[in-house]
């Protein structure tokens, strides 16, 4: 899958996984912030992306807190997800 | 100056006169409709649970947004018969799925009814003493008697008080008064009146 491609359906998911209603999915670009500003979300909202990666991609986490650096951007996020998909492919 | 919002299903009261009503068939979206009326934005509205969704649109038109109140002069007592029910059946039946391993950090932090309680110090910057109780009884009078408390001890200026219970999207009632510290010398005959026009009508809607 091209990053793009990759980048814009978790996007979706995440938009669809946290209810947010009120956010136009164009609007959000793949550098911005995915905490605090940018999509605004909250450590509550982290735990639902691990759900997304568990459940859609079936990627293990055991330690949340190594997903720090991976959770910056929807960027950083799918290329988290490129890897882990093919080190388990 | 006291202040007062009823919310049962399809209609919001502020002060007794009509604010917000649901068109006929869109009881479904009430919650999203009204939020939509007040035209705030507030992303974290739409996570919420319904229970949650009632506490916060019922403070919304009673809040000052400009107060004298310091915020940790500021207190929110708030109480429920059916507590967080709804939100906790959902979870239990997702829960127990049998093809559902991956549960919802989100609607787990709603199974905590006194989760309204911070949603509504985090909009209203209130830092002041909360309180939630979960008792049978439909009117305010307890926590009227515990907000006279704290004004008299002066550890409140300004206080939201709250009933509300939700159990489907035709089954919910809120009643929820702002009170300041000049209405402390009229609060009993509020308390009487809303207590009235609040649970009188209640009772044939909410049981």
């Amino acid at each position: 899958m091209e990053k793009q491609q990759l980048v814009n359906e978790i996007k979706n998911k995440i938009i669809e996984q946290l209810n947010l209603v009120d956010v136009d999915p164009a609007s959000v670009s793949a550098t911005d912030p995915l905490f605090g500003e940018g999509m605004g979300l909250d450590s509550i909202d982290g735990l639902e992306i691990v759900v997304i990666l568990e459940r859609d991609y079936n990627i293990t986490i055991t330690e949340i807190e190594s997903l720090t650096p991976h959770f910056e951007s929807l960027n950083t996020l799918a290329e988290f997800v490129a890897a882990q998909t093919a080190v388990a492919a | 100056m006291a202040s007062y919002c009823i919310i049962q299903p399809s209609t919001i009261r502020h002060n007794g006169q009509l604010l917000f009503e649901a068109r006929v068939g869109e009881e479904q979206s009430f919650f999203l409709e009204a939020y939509r009326y007040f035209d705030i934005n507030y992303p974290k509205f739409h996570k919420m649970d319904r229970f949650c969704q009632l506490g916060f649109l019922s403070a919304l038109p009673i809040v000052p947004e400009k107060r004298l109140a310091a915020p940790s002069k500021t207190g929110v007592l708030l109480a429920s018969k059916s507590g967080s029910i709804h939100t906790d059946q959902h979870y239990y039946e997702k829960v127990f799925a049998a093809d559902n391993i991956f549960y919802s950090p989100a609607q787990f932090t709603y199974t905590l009814p006194s989760a309204i309680l911070g949603e509504l110090c985090i909009k209203h910057n209130i830092q002041g003493e909360n309180y939630f109780l979960l008792h049978g009884m439909q009117n305010l009078d307890l926590l009227k008697d515990y907000a006279k408390q704290l004004f008299h001890s002066q550890q409140l200026d300004a206080c939201l008080i709250g009933w509300m219970d939700y159990y489907t999207t035709d089954h919910f009632q809120s009643c929820y008064l702002w009170v300041e510290r000049e209405d402390l010398i009229n609060l009993d005959t509020i308390i009487i009146n809303i207590n009235k026009i609040c649970f009188d009508y209640g009772k044939a809607t909410v049981s």
